[in-house]
């Protein structure tokens, strides 16, 4: 099936990106389609998959986890179709090829966040210090809200300008660090001569999201209101990308380097599917499946 | 010296097992089988020393496990820890939960002319972690032909009641009955109502549960079918490890899409191929010596000198 959609960014915004390393973009999805998705959130978390298939990472379950702690998964799409037909969108996909410059751009991975009241600071970090093993190189994810996302409720935020500093090394731990949840991003900041820099925290309704580049410092403050944050996130690679040459094993391969096949440097589309190229091509077992509720 | 992949013993010819016939007769007649020390102290402290770095998100080669349950901060203090999908965080573990003497024993056990990873999986239930739902492993392998797996289960601490025991009901593994997939952690009801259910179906009066009393080192031998469990660890002080690895046939494949619960081995199906690839779930085992061959520059074996 040929998707295409014209011109779904102004050279403007394309601009603000590179300028800022993160753009926002109003209204991605309708109010339905996010009622759709954060109904799915409960029986996920409780371990109830749709499909039958487990995430690839899941933190948090109401069974063992701490009350007011804060909820992540990873590689939902294999797990529940309402998710699948979402995360799938070629339109949020062409947003970030054309972002990027790529022809085309292929999901690496999936997240859902949730953090109650309560939840504590999500260290800041640069997604390409797990993105690293690919070629051609680069990373963009869109972070989308699914409920309203302000200062105070752990929105995300980014630090401005950041992705033009160098990479640095990976940060351990997201969830449970005895440090201020900046502070490795302020030592990155020195290390690139800034000596101050500009924390933007965002304030988006739901549906709205907010495109940054891989190298971009992010990360969300503590939950002090008595709401609920969600958050659907994509990460995108290029297109044509392929796992860089390793040996036995991808180090520091996260998740995607779990995929890879020994002597073999595919990017399996069963694991990692095409979903916009401007050629019109997309992996095929994606319109497969139910009908994607965003480009109907 | 590494041996090379073309060299028998790299490739998983091992001497002869010191399984009799008879032991294997009592496996299938039971759907246990306890083998006393399978590991040296030293391996179970190696073993042991891996787990805390793990949980503290330290992973050896930056690879993620495929399940985790009882992250420090996001997770209640007595919450029971679980891993599953080690070989692939940490090669210390691999070169156990990979070793081609498990696998060997584990497709003896079954009749298997070899045996590929299925799952490997710790288990640390500190003082006062709830219980763990009866269940049967081969729920959980529905999507494979055969669904079958067989588990080696080692106690890495003191297995006793007073811990918190793997508990299992000798001859289960014939039961006429249905298990499904559920959430096994900390259960609001009865852990045992799964079993209850199962020997009600099967029509079985009075189901025995067993205890399985281990000191570490020691294992027990798991048939699929077979019904376990376990009851909250009611000891103040006392952590009860252990480390599960589990075989599937080595002939094993995928069935048709849609059939069966996909759990974790579905995420690594081939669109348009039934193959279990080799990369995602190696052959440990088999009787003509044949061993994945990217183990060999993966990790050592650790029970194969």
């Amino acid at each position: 099936m040929q998707t295409t959609i014209k011109a779904p960014l102004s050279a403007e915004q394309i601009e603000q990106f590179h300028h800022d390393g993160f753009l926002v973009v109003e209204n991605l999805l309708a109010p339905d389609v996010v009622a759709g998705l954060v109904e799915r959130f409960d029986p996920l978390f409780a371990g109830e998959f749709e499909t039958g298939v487990y995430p690839d990472e899941w933190h948090w379950n109401p069974y063992l986890g701490k009350p007011g702690a804060a909820g992540q998964m990873t590689g939902v799409w294999k797990c529940d179709r309402t998710l699948f037909s979402a995360m799938m969108s070629p339109k949020i996909a062409q947003m970030a090829a054309t972002l990027e410059g790529w022809n085309g751009a292929r999901l690496l991975a999936d997240g859902i966040w949730q953090k109650p009241g309560g939840a504590k600071e999500t260290t800041l970090h640069q997604d390409s210090m797990y993105i690293n093993y690919h070629t051609p190189p680069g990373v963009i994810t869109c972070w989308i809200a699914l409920s309203h996302a302000v200062a105070g409720a752990s929105t995300i935020e980014y630090a401005r300008g950041s992705h033009r500093w160098q990479l640095s090394e990976a940060v351990p731990e997201f969830h449970n660090q005895n440090k201020s949840y900046r502070s490795e991003m302020e030592q990155a900041a020195r290390q690139a001569g800034v000596d101050s820099p500009e924390v933007v925290q965002l304030s988006l309704a739901p549906g709205s999201g907010v495109f940054h580049h891989g190298n971009t410092w992010h990360g969300s403050g503590p939950n002090t209101l008595d709401v609920v944050r969600r958050s659907m996130v994509l990460a995108y690679v290029p297109a044509a990308a392929r796992f860089k040459p390793f040996g036995s094993y991808v180090p520091g391969g996260y998740i995607a380097g779990k995929y890879r096949r020994h002597g073999d440097d595919t990017m399996d589309e069963s694991f990692f599917p095409i979903t916009w190229r401007e050629d019109g091509y997309r992996t095929p077992f994606l319109d497969s499946r139910p009908a994607n509720s965003l480009d109907q | 010296m590494k041996p090379s992949p073309s060299e028998p013993a790299a490739l998983g010819q091992l001497p002869p097992l010191d399984i009799t016939p008879a032991q294997i007769e009592l496996f299938h007649q039971h759907g246990y089988l306890i083998f006393d020390n399978l590991l040296t102290p030293d391996q179970v402290t190696q073993i042991s020393e891996r787990f805390d770095p793990l949980f503290n998100t330290q992973f050896e080669t930056g690879i993620y496990p495929d399940e985790w349950y009882g992250r420090p901060g996001l997770s209640q203090p007595n919450a029971t820890q679980q891993m599953t999908g080690l070989w692939r965080c940490d090669r210390t573990l691999a070169s156990f939960t990979l070793s081609a003497k498990i696998a060997q024993i584990n497709a003896t056990l079954m009749g298997w002319g070899s045996a590929r990873y299925g799952f490997d999986t710790c288990w640390i239930k500190p003082p006062n972690a709830p219980a763990v739902y009866f269940h049967r492993n081969n729920t959980y392998t529905s999507c494979i032909a055969p669904p079958a797996t067989v588990t080696c289960w080692i106690a890495l601490s003191d297995v006793a009641l007073k811990t918190g025991s793997l508990e299992i009901v000798p001859g289960s593994h014939f039961w006429d009955c249905t298990d499904q997939v559920r959430f096994l952690h900390a259960p609001q009801e009865d852990y045992r109502t799964p079993l209850w259910q199962a020997a009600q179906a099967a029509g079985i009066q009075s189901p025995q549960i067993v205890p399985i009393v281990l000191p570490p080192g020691s294992a027990v031998f798991l048939h699929g079918n077979l019904w376990r469990g376990s009851g909250n660890n009611p000891s103040a002080t006392k952590t009860r490890r252990s480390l599960a690895i589990s075989s599937l046939a080595g002939h094993a494949k995928f069935q048709l899409p849609g059939v069966g619960n996909g759990y974790i081995f579905e995420r690594y199906r081939q669109q348009g191929s039934l193959d279990i690839a080799e990369s995602y779930y190696p052959i440990l085992w088999s009787q003509t010596g044949y061993r994945t061959p990217f183990l060999a520059d993966y990790c050592q074996d650790a029970l194969v000198g």
